[in-house]
């Protein structure tokens, strides 16, 4: 570092001024923000900020600063797996323990890729040291690919015992094979202040997955394809908090760092091209794939380096002449540009949409051979009412106050007509819109449209002759939570579309509001909502009967963990439909903790 | 803690979930060679090197913000991958929205696979347009079936597997896609670490801010730096190598930087920090580079607003380095600001920074370079979005009662969006709070140009109109804030009491009951009706009975004490022939006004209490 830097107490003057993101507010019973899941606020009156999230142990939430205790003492265990030594300090005189890591077994699952083992329980009073040597003993290859990570996920107290519901997984390799173990533990602490002791540790929902290929399936190419471009250098390689230090933010959604993809073949030649979208002040970039498999970036040449703020895109024929337009999401506006003989772009119109833009989505709604567009609105910057997720009128288990996503209806000739109210898809379009996808769901022959909500409800539109109805509720798909991203894919293989839908994991979510203390004067339900908050990502297995059932729990898809984006992905050829989640909120070298 | 960069849920690793044929899934994370902790975003999914699986693009927030992960499984499966091509009539060209399903051969009885077709899924994606179906073992495909957005369906029995297909809508056959080179890429361990950054920060403000007066003074007085000139505001430290090089740089081009307009204000932040060193060091520094221009010393409070500044223009609010220069322009806007070093000839280019529109000013804040998209619905939205970003620095600045800024700011807003009948509104408010009657004309009759149906703002324009004297107008705007808002009782009470001093007094007693009936604890009102009722020189308006009760009423409701209500009473015992009331209240009333030292009001009060004395009423004079 060249400079040194220097630090006095306290923050400025004005601090409460950037755009979207730090509006002092009063807090009312309702729970502010999304990282506000953890804790509520305390008793009216308080200001709260959104981008600043509270001290547990200043809120009087005990199982916070239990929480963060055994976290430390399982962490010390955690690396007992990977390096020899004593776990003795940290068990309790009598300690038992359920087997941790089971000898291999039959597998349950086998292809030609990767095994899986199940077990319900495992073996009862074994020895950790077994358990621990276990792996020990057939570590091999990249000690950079092990890693093990405890998330506590419920505290009980007693009088003198503490109970803790945790999820550990570790992954490591041998030398021919890629381990990774999912499984929940249930320990009995003896507490005596700060001083903990595991007296027991009970074992279930073990999982051990073998991938039997030395390598892992994906190789990461990306600085053989896009390597030579000067972008990869000077602005891929650096992280947002990078950008951050120099550029402003004018929107809330810009501190998440959510550059959109669109991918597309805009030259002809057969092979896909990728968009890639950028914060305000970074450009927009286009990458043109050579014959050889690397890519070139061209988005000066082609015309749309742009550096306003840009969200999302898609690359789309929406004049019927055989080559990919391009539509950008920016703050308050999609931009239309038309491809011009497969050399460069050319904007044709811009429409006018609400606050700042999230996904975009095409599909021909009314069937008269135009790709109509359909863009998500998440907050309404522009009205200032609803800064952040601290308006007045906000609630976080059921926000309507986000910003209401449009439809363009495409009638040809480049003319975009906002139908929004007239197709009926003005109902329940108040919410924090992330994204949304077009499926028939019904196979009856139109495109019905599911949208992912943050803080609350989603919505499936059901197209009736262009006209749309939601029916969430009733097709069992609201799926109350955080939702950021939806994706559709027959997982299995009943000719029926399914959907899954992205949320937040959080541990600290699922710790608290299974505690009484948790808005004791709140109902059931309502807790019921909350805990739904934090359980992480949805699997909707479509009935074919118009509604849908939750496997989520049952199929092992909820650990999304802080889940972005996810999509279904075949990635093994064997006709099933896989998943793959993007996720992590934000990361730096200074860690302030997870929800 | 998100504005300042610290981690939250971060480091979380990517998913990979398995499909294992039984309704489960296995968690394959870390055999999927996706589980980067990089703040995964958007994932778009193609075969992009077309060798028969599916490859993805990954962006992030962290770096690096966009991954190519091959897929580089080893797999005995067969695949089939389709590029389809709708009619440009009844269907969409791209075929979005078309339903494929796939019976591949050897299957179980009924099994098919179906997709479809998207533009736009996941999380802010659009993932690759050739729809490709893993097989399996099968080494044939029995039939594809091809349902079309339009609705209509193509059938197309024994494709060939592991090749792509091209299939037309409305064709009997399908195309084989010529199978392309193989792509050989190198994977070159692509390496976290980011190249290290420039050692200077350069950030050109979009949204300019006023910052307050930061100046010193000379003994006698005067400003040590003129006005209109640029400052630059430079902390430093005498610990900091980069500091000293950078004042040494200062003093030798003091001449072309004086010759540009620019005066250096040189703030020494020895003694504030963590780096504490002893005082007399900066002094030496100085003192030995004879430095040509302005310094002091840093306070913690000037320090704290100038992070304050820093914090509100960048996204990411980490503690300054030294150095650090804030250019502020002659109109106490702050400009650009360096963190770290920055040399004598950027400063000078920079100096018209601050003149540019604020297309200009984003071109030249971008990190690097780029267009701005030439389309004028999104060059409004972008100068309505940075009115708003005004209009929350004006509140701020209101609530900090730096009320000067906050009208530069609201103005500012009101340039950018002239839409905005609120900003103008409020701008008015803030002239008038500051007595710049003439501004909060021009501000209120903008807002009422652009909304017209504000009764309130009507009733503050007559205000206005009052104040400088143009008193037809102000009975104008009177009567359109009471029309248009009947039920506002201050419209009637300041509409009466213009009338009152228009010597239009019967209809102000009118206005000023209709008012009372709407807000009748209104004491300002009733005394101004009983004293009216009690000393009106009309006799038909003179109503000494009510007058009475009332100034009664009101003085017992504010307990006998205040002198205006105390003045009016005794009036009002006058008129009503209670000539030894209204002496006794009088004379405690001297008493009260005497203590206040008001003597207008005392003069008047020793005039009516000799009327009183002579046992005769106070009635005003003919108007």
């Amino acid at each position: 570092m060249r400079f040194r830097f220097f630090r006095i107490a306290g923050l400025g003057l004005i601090v409460a001024l950037l755009p979207g993101c730090k509006e002092p507010v009063t807090s009312s019973h309702q729970v502010q923000a999304k990282e506000a899941e953890e804790p509520p606020p305390a008793e009216g009156g308080q200001t709260s900020d959104w981008s600043q999230i509270d001290d547990p142990k200043a809120d009087g939430w005990e199982s916070e600063v239990f929480s963060e205790l055994a976290s430390a003492h399982l962490k010390k265990l955690g690396l007992l797996f990977f390096e020899e030594g004593d776990p003795t300090s940290l068990l309790a005189a009598d300690f038992t323990c359920d087997e941790v890591i089971p000898a291999r077994k039959k597998p349950d699952f086998e292809d030609d890729l990767v095994s899986v083992e199940r077990l319900v329980t495992t073996e009862k009073d074994t020895s950790l040291e077994q358990s621990l040597a276990r792996i020990q003993t057939e570590l091999a290859g990249d000690s950079e690919k092990r890693y093990f990570k405890f998330k506590i996920i419920r505290v009980d107290r007693g009088n003198d015992r503490i109970k803790s519901e945790q999820l550990f997984s570790i992954s490591y390799q041998t030398e021919t094979q890629s381990i990774e173990i999912q499984s929940r533990w249930s320990i009995d602490w003896l507490s005596d202040g700060e001083d903990l002791k595991i007296a027991s540790i009970g074992v279930s929902d073990f999982e051990r997955t073998i991938t039997s290929v030395p390598s892992p399936l994906f190789s990461d190419v990306t600085a053989s394809i896009i390597g030579a471009n000067d972008c990869f250098q000077s602005q891929l390689s650096f992280g947002l908090n990078h950008w951050l230090e120099r550029l402003p933010v004018r929107a809330m959604l810009n501190r998440f760092g959510t550059p959109g993809l669109a991918m597309g073949d805009v030259n002809g030649d057969g092979l896909d091209d990728l968009y890639l979208c950028q914060e305000p002040g970074l450009p927009n970039r286009l990458f043109l794939q050579n014959a050889d498999g690397t890519a070139r970036e061209a988005a000066h040449e082609w015309g749309v380096d742009w550096i306003d703020d840009s969200r999302s895109a898609l690359l789309v024929d929406l004049d019927n002449d055989g080559d990919q337009d391009l539509v950008v999401a920016t703050y308050g506006a999609l931009v239309v540009a038309v491809n011009e003989n497969g050399e460069g772009f050319k904007i044709a119109t811009a429409l006018p949409t609400s606050g700042s833009t999230a996904s975009l989505a095409s599909a021909d709604y009314d069937g008269d051979g135009f790709l109509d567009l359909y863009v998500c609105a998440y907050v309404k910057n522009d009205d200032g009412s609803s800064l952040g997720a601290s308006g007045e009128h906000f609630v976080y288990h059921d926000a309507r106050n986000g910003a209401p996503n449009s439809l363009f209806r495409n009638s040809g000739d480049l003319n975009f007509t906002e139908v929004t109210g007239e197709t009926g898809l003005t109902a329940n379009n108040h919410r924090w819109s992330f994204s949304a996808s077009w499926e028939d769901f019904d196979n009856d022959g139109d495109q019905d449209l599911y949208v992912a909500n943050d803080y609350g409800r989603n919505n499936l539109y059901r197209n009736d002759e262009g006209i749309f109805t939601d029916i969430a509720a009733e097709a069992g798909v609201e799926d109350s939570a955080s939702g950021m991203a939806a994706s559709w894919g027959d997982y299995d293989q009943d000719g029926l579309m399914d959907l899954y839908v992205s949320n937040m994991f959080s541990s600290a979510g699922n710790r608290i509001v299974s505690q009484e203390q948790f808005k004791p004067e709140s109902d059931e339900e309502l807790r019921g909502r909350f805990l739904r908050f934090a359980r992480g990502n949805t699997l909707l297995r479509n009935l074919g009967n118009g509604s849908f059932t939750d496997t989520s729990e049952s199929a092992g898809v909820t650990l999304g963990r802080w889940a972005w984006g996810s999509n279904f992905i075949d990635v093994n050829n064997d006709s099933w439909q896989d998943l793959v989640v993007a996720n992590g909120y934000l990361s730096s070298d200074e860690d302030s903790g997870d929800l | 803690m998100i504005d300042a960069g610290r981690s939250f849920s971060g480091n979380e690793r990517n998913c990979f979930f398995l499909n294992t044929r039984d309704g489960q899934f296995a968690t394959m994370s870390a055999g999927s060679g996706l589980d980067f902790s990089d703040d995964g975003r958007a994932i778009a999914i193609s075969d992009w090197d077309q060798d028969g699986d599916l490859d993805l693009w990954v962006s992030n927030r962290n770096a690096p913000r966009l991954r190519l992960m091959r897929n580089d499984a080893v797999s005995a499966n067969h695949f089939l991958a389709l590029e389809l091509i709708g009619n440009g009539t009844s269907s969409n060209r791209d075929a979005i929205g078309a339903r494929v399903e796939v019976v591949p051969g050897g299957s179980r009885a009924g099994k098919r696979l179906v997709a479809t077709l998207r533009a736009g899924e996941g999380f802010l994606s659009q993932s690759g347009k050739a729809l490709h179906f893993g097989l399996g073992k099968a080494t044939v495909v029995e039939k594809v079936l091809v349902r079309w957005p339009d609705g209509r369906e193509d059938v197309f029995p024994d494709l060939v597997v592991d090749r792509r297909h091209c299939i037309r809508q409305g064709e009997t056959k399908t195309a084989l896609v010529p199978k392309r080179n193989s792509v050989d890429l190198e994977k070159p361990a692509l390496t976290s670490e980011t190249p290290p950054p420039p050692s200077g920060i350069r950030v050109p403000a979009v949204t300019l801010l006023r910052v307050p007066q930061i100046n010193l003074s000379k003994k006698d007085g005067t400003r040590v730096i003129a006005e209109g000139r640029h400052q630059l505001i430079h902390l430093w430290a005498s610990w900091c190598p980069d500091c000293l090089s950078e004042m040494k740089e200062f003093s030798e081009q003091a001449g072309r930087l004086r010759d540009a307009g620019v005066e250096i204000l040189a703030l020494n932040v020895d003694d504030l920090g963590d780096q504490k060193i002893s005082s007399s060091a900066g002094e030496d520094v100085l003192t030995k580079l004879n430095f040509p221009f302005p310094s002091t010393k840093a306070t913690a409070p000037l320090l704290e607003s100038l992070q304050g500044f820093h914090d509100s223009l960048v996204g990411l609010n980490r503690p300054m380095p030294v150095p650090t220069s804030f250019l502020v322009d002659p109109d106490g806007r702050l400009s650009v600001f360096y963190k770290g070093p920055v040399e004598v000839d950027q400063i000078i280019a920079d100096l018209g920074h601050s003149e540019g529109l604020l297309e200009e000013r984003m071109r030249n804040a971008a990190a690097i370079r780029g267009s701005l998209i030439p389309h004028p619905l999104v060059r409004r939205k972008a100068r309505e979005h940075e009115a708003w970003i005004q209009e929350r620095f004006a509140k701020a600045m209101e609530q900090a009662d730096d009320i000067g800024a906050a009208i530069y700011h609201y103005s500012t807003a009101l340039q950018l969006d002239p839409t905005s009948a609120a900003v103008a509104r409020k701008l008015g408010e803030l002239h008038f709070s500051k007595q710049e009657w003439q501004e909060a004309i021009l501000a209120i009759e903008k807002a009422l140009a652009l909304n017209p149906d504000d009764a309130n703002g009507h009733y503050r324009l007559a205000q206005l109109m009052v104040r400088v004297g143009r008193q037809d107008e102000a009975r104008t705007h009177f009567e359109v804030a009471l029309a248009q808002n009947p039920k506002n009782a201050l419209s009637h009470f300041g509409f009466a009491a213009f009338l009152e001093s228009a010597q239009e007094v019967k209809d102000a007693v009118l206005l000023y009951r209709k008012g009372l009936s709407l807000q009748p604890g209104n004491h300002l009102a009733k005394n101004n009706l009983a004293w009216i009722l009690s000393t009106a020189y009309d006799e038909e308006i003179r109503d000494p009975k009510a007058g009475l009760a009332l100034a009664r009423e009101l003085n017992k409701a504010t307990g006998d004490k205040v002198v205006n209500i105390l003045d009016t009473l005794g009036a009002a015992e006058a008129a009503a022939g209670n000539y030894e009331e209204a002496v006794a209240i009088s004379l405690r009333t001297i008493r009260k006004a005497q203590a206040d030292g008001d003597q207008q009001m005392l003069e008047d009060l020793n005039k009516r209490l000799k009327i009183y004395q002579s046992k005769q009423p106070y009635i005003q004079s003919k108007p």
